[in-house]
């Protein structure tokens, strides 16, 4: 089956409501997914037209798992380090985090999103194994006999609306083009739909309004009843 | 008449920028003798006290004073230590010693508030600034008025005459009571920082404690973590925040935008490239063209005070000065920058009256404008 376009997606399998729990579940909280978003996208936003052609979508899909990284490999997560596949693993092995940009649909559950780039075989293999994959550990030779679900941190930036929307979900389904023998992932299950991430400057720190700022001091200087 | 005080010859001197050969060639005498008259026990005539007097535009009353206090270069901390020349730092402590003499003569006259500035010698930086945030009750508000800060809890705070870029300001405890001198000549979100930075050293290094480049750190830090707190800058800004973010951003804070770029790199939400990148964009502004910059300066709330009473009463700057037996120029380089903008326009036509032009008092209106 060929998933050319986005299709409505008729069962989300979870609300936004449960998007916290079941992140907490996986040892992540919706704050630092934004925050690995927001450091990429600032990242990508500082290429110019001088820097090489894919360094702004290198940003968008590669600082996410920098930031993921920074923050998760302190507490006992580890760097999966397939080449194509580049993820951050958790500490127990059982899953797997790894970035992709979404088309349009991406973080509304009222549609299925779509993968904006290609995917080759070893996101395929993710795909179809979906738990039987090898673990690869970079530095270490490990065998991981437990399956493991790989995550995509799914991540469109909606410039009409100004804001960048995300999702963490299971890739279920990929389309392969024949001749290119690489495809989009078209379809996931258990989608955690992030919050939107508005990346307006005005909206991203407030004004100080003056009620804001500490207490307006009134000192006392009284003269003194007798000088010198 | 009262016997000649060898102390404030020097204190004169040093704060006129005369080394002593100069000083000797100007008043036309031999430096011998002038090193004799700065000594104890060697007493000028009156004619060649004038003849100082005339040179260093000093009143001669000045030289027959009681022994000024002086801050003591062991206790003061100045900031940009390594730029400063010895002679600037002689200018900036005889300064503070004339403006010491003017706290004792407000202080005698007028109840100030008594000092309550913690000491927390040991404590690092950001701690420190923590702790005195929590022993004022501040919370974590953006502080609206450092300088009305400082003097509700008795720090006496004076400005600089202009000694040029290389001294910020300095601080110091006279017995129990803590001084800061600013020099205001800088923007207000420097000045803001001066201050912060300032009280560091009263907090860190009441008692000693490390010196030289290690200390100013130490103050840079207490004062960034005072005037940006670190639970709502992580809050407030985001990572990876751009220049125009940044710019946006700090007039929550009332501060730089080098400074919350350096607050920002330091509490990990910029990388070393970001920071650099706006750094370099900063820094083609140049250091004196803040951008956005905050539309008033911080002045001094108890000076303003004081000043505007003694007005009421009929007293003129001049005539405080005449009564202190210093130049009416050092008194305003005491307070300069540090009253409003409506003490200033009424004492300068005050003292238009009393001997200073129209167009000196004009002048100083534009000297003094409140907004950089």
């Amino acid at each position: 089956m060929t998933n050319l376009h986005p299709l409505p997606s008729t069962s989300p399998l979870h609300v936004q409501a449960q998007t916290q729990s079941r992140l907490a579940a996986l040892g992540l909280t919706d704050e630092l997914l934004q925050n690995a978003l927001r450091f990429a996208y600032s990242e990508s936003e500082r290429c110019s037209g001088n820097d090489v052609s894919s360094a702004a979508g290198y940003a968008k899909w590669g600082k996410p798992l920098r930031f993921l990284r920074d923050h998760l490999l302190p507490e006992g997560w580890l760097r999966g380090g397939l080449p194509r596949l580049e993820s951050v693993v958790s500490p127990d092995g059982s899953f797997r985090i790894t970035s992709a940009t979404g088309n349009f649909a991406t973080g509304d559950l009222a549609w299925m999103p779509a993968t904006a780039g290609l995917k080759g075989r070893l996101a395929l293999e993710a795909i179809g194994d979906n738990g039987q994959g090898a673990l690869d550990i970079a530095g270490e030779s490990r065998e991981v006999v437990a399956p493991m679900i790989t995550y995509y941190l799914l991540h469109h930036l909606d410039l009409e609306k100004e804001q960048i929307r995300s999702e963490l979900s299971i890739p279920t389904h990929m389309t392969i083009r024949p001749k290119a023998k690489k495809g989009r992932i078209d379809e996931f299950k258990n989608r955690l739909i992030l919050n939107s991430i508005d990346f307006g400057i005005e909206t991203d720190v407030e004004d100080g309004s003056e009620a804001d700022f500490s207490d307006d001091l009134d000192i006392p200087v009284p003269r003194r009843a007798t000088s010198e | 008449m009262p016997n000649f005080n060898y102390t404030r010859l020097e204190v004169a001197r040093k704060r006129s920028g005369f080394t002593k050969t100069k000083l000797a060639e100007a008043a036309g005498i031999s430096t011998r003798s002038l090193t004799k008259f700065e000594r104890e026990g060697f007493q000028p005539g009156e004619a060649t006290v004038a003849r100082l007097a005339k040179a260093l535009k000093f009143p001669m009353a000045f030289f027959f004073g009681e022994t000024l206090e002086e801050p003591s270069p062991k206790g003061s901390s100045f900031r940009a230590f390594t730029h400063a020349t010895a002679r600037q730092k002689d200018e900036a402590l005889s300064s503070g010693a004339l403006a010491m003499a003017l706290g004792t003569w407000v202080e005698n006259r007028f109840s100030l508030p008594a000092p309550n500035v913690p000491t927390y010698q040991g404590l690092g930086p950001e701690v420190a600034a923590e702790a005195v945030r929590e022993f004022w009750g501040l919370g974590q508000r953006p502080i609206r008025n450092v300088v009305h800060l400082l003097e509700a809890h008795g720090v006496r705070v004076f400005s600089l005459p202009e000694l040029g870029k290389e001294v910020d300001g300095f601080s110091v405890w006279q017995g129990e009571t803590p001084f800061v001198f600013l020099n205001t000549a800088k923007s207000a979100e420097r000045s803001r920082m001066d201050a912060a930075h300032e009280l560091g050293h009263l907090v860190l290094h009441a008692h000693g404690g490390p010196q030289g480049r290690v200390a100013e750190d130490e103050a840079n830090e207490f004062g960034a973590a005072l005037l940006m707190p670190e639970p709502t800058v992580l809050a407030e800004v985001p990572y990876g925040a751009t220049y125009k973010q940044i710019i946006k951003a700090k007039k929550r804070w009332k501060v730089s935008a080098l400074n919350l770029t350096k607050r920002c790199h330091g509490l990990g939400l910029l990388t070393d490239w970001q920071y650099r990148s706006i750094c370099i964009e900063l820094t083609k502004r140049g250091k004196e063209n803040e951008p956005q910059p905050m539309k008033e300066r911080e002045t001094s709330q108890v000076l303003d005070k004081v000043f505007r009473a003694l007005k009421a009463e009929g007293m003129t700057k001049a005539e405080v000065a005449k009564e202190l037996a210093i130049p009416v120029d050092e008194l305003n380089g005491s307070i300069f920058g540090l009253l409003s903008l409506q003490a200033i326009e009424g004492e300068a036509s005050e003292e238009s009256e009393g001997g200073v032009s129209d167009q000196d008092a004009e002048a100083r209106r534009r000297t003094m404008r409140i907004v950089p």
